[in-house]
């Protein structure tokens, strides 16, 4: 081989490199801005001596990156006056040779990117400036699906959650929720929390719902929509706790393969503390008293989802001032580090104990952080956690 | 821990000893062995727990199915062994009222 022959197959093999370092970087990120700034770094200066990224063609650039900063306002400058360079191979443009090469994925056109050379501007550095131009529409493109999924799924999130919660007098009332990660998958927990047409006595009184839909995604979450409307209809309606758990059930099983098991803590409170609950395969809810005892106040029924011929029974309990009803998803006593879980032998339990004298929302902060804190890990689940005290 | 299964096929019976963890991982495993087992024709099938130290919400939507898929096809599934968190969250979750029984 001639060392010419060398040098090219060289200057090749470095080219071969580059272009598949800066692929990996861009399908690295799924941030448009941060996709645009690398392009503009890694054009610049191997490629070309200046760049300037446009997500729309009539707006100024997004990013605007010269070799020398100094030239960076002039060159801006030029750009307003001017408009871009033609598209196409390099031409003369100002005091130098430059083009434009449009950013376009999928048949979508996502903006584009201006690159000038001061002197010559051989024809491999344009052709792969084409190739990594092609390579970052691709990844804005991924970035901004990926952007619809998320902001999807976060209104979908959204719309499982109450928009707001009822005022409870005489009572201190706190959620807390987290899905899980930030991935854009929607999760299974939510909660609910409502009033209700007065009793027959006349008493005020809401009712109040945490569930878990095994699974996540679009599906689990269609379950938990159902769920949550269900609930607050069937309410509005005056039908008993253990009825209106007993129809959810039968509706969830009228779904057929798009239904999913539903574990379900369904609670009703009258103005004086009188609870009545259905726990239906949710972790039990627990009571702390104000001297630190904790116990669980609900007796296990089969969760939703199974079978249709099941009949509920509420238990009746009461809430004394100063008493702490605690409810959560398996998110909290499920939540892991190596082999042991939050909730192994008494955990929960323990950790409420200590809470004891807390306010609701301080209560629900403490599960809270304890959850976080257990492991290092991210946590895999949502959580959601429930509080109602009844102030003394 | 992973999910291991052993099967061993009596005269009328086929008892599944799994071992691990029953979790979103391993779910899937536990479910297509069960459900293969009963289009296969078993018409009894024990699944024994006993060396199970962990069972997620997942693995009890296997069990649940599996359950579902033996009482269309005229089998029975049940389990046994359970203990520790698995006992538990079958009590919990109400489970154990269909899917601890005698055959």
């Amino acid at each position: 081989m001639s060392s010419s022959a060398e040098s090219n197959e060289r200057t090749w093999r470095g080219w071969m490199t580059f272009v598949a370092e800066a692929s990996e970087l861009l399908a690295g990120t799924l941030d448009p801005q941060g996709i645009l700034a690398l392009t503009a770094q890694l054009v610049v200066p191997r490629l070309a001596t200046w760049c300037a990224a446009y997500t729309d063609e009539d707006q100024p650039p997004v990013y605007v990156w010269h070799t020398d900063e100094d030239c960076s306002d002039d060159l801006k400058h030029l750009l307003r006056i001017e408009g871009l360079p033609p598209s196409g191979p390099p031409v003369p443009w100002g005091n130098d040779l430059a083009c434009t090469i449009p950013l376009v994925a999928r048949g979508r056109e996502l903006g584009a990117i201006a690159i000038g050379r001061s002197g010559r501007f051989p024809p491999d550095y344009f052709e792969l400036a084409e190739e990594l131009v092609r390579r970052s529409a691709l990844a804005l493109d991924n970035a901004r699906l990926y952007a619809e999924q998320k902001s999807t799924s976060l209104a979908l999130q959204r719309s499982l959650l109450p928009p707001e919660l009822p005022d409870l007098p005489g009572f201190d009332l706190a959620v807390a929720y987290n899905p899980a990660g930030e991935g854009a998958e929607v999760g299974g927990d939510f909660y609910d929390v409502f009033a209700c047409p007065p009793s027959e006595d006349g008493r005020t009184r809401w009712r109040f719902a945490i569930g878990d839909v095994c699974g996540t995604g679009p599906v689990a979450a269609a379950v938990t929509g159902l769920a949550r409307h269900a609930l607050r209809i069937l309410g509005a309606e005056g039908m008993p706790l253990s009825d209106v758990v007993e129809r959810l059930n039968r509706l969830i099983l009228a779904e057929g393969d798009r239904g999913r098991l539903l574990t379900l803590l369904h609670g009703e409170l009258t103005d004086q503390g009188e609870l009545s609950l259905v726990c239906a395969g949710h972790p039990l809810p627990l009571i702390l008293s104000p001297d630190g005892k904790v116990t669980e106040c609900a007796t296990p029924q089969p969760l939703l989802g199974v079978v249709e011929d099941i009949v509920f029974e509420a238990d009746a309990t009461k809430l004394e001032p100063g008493d702490v009803l605690f409810s959560c998803t398996d998110g909290v006593t499920e939540r892991r580090n190596g082999e042991v879980l939050l909730g192994d032998g008494n955990g929960l339990e323990e950790l409420l104990a200590s809470c004891a004298g807390l306010s609701a929302g301080a209560v629900a902060a403490t599960v809270e952080q304890a959850v976080r804190d257990y492991s290092s890990d991210p946590g895999q689940d949502d959580m959601a956690i429930v509080v109602l005290r009844a102030l003394d | 821990m992973r999910l291991a299964l052993d099967t061993r096929k009596d005269e009328d019976r086929t008892l599944v000893t799994a071992r691990g963890s029953i979790d979103l991982h391993s779910s899937e495993s536990l479910q297509s062995h069960l459900i293969g087992l009963l289009d296969e024709g078993d018409r009894q099938i024990v699944v024994d727990l006993a060396a199970v130290d962990f069972c997620d919400s997942s693995g009890l939507n296997v069990l649940v199915r599996a359950y579902k898929h033996a009482r269309v096809t005229n089998a029975a599934l049940v389990v046994t062994g359970a203990q520790g968190r698995v006992q538990n969250v079958l009590r919990t979750t109400g489970l154990d009222k269909y899917l601890i029984r005698e055959l």
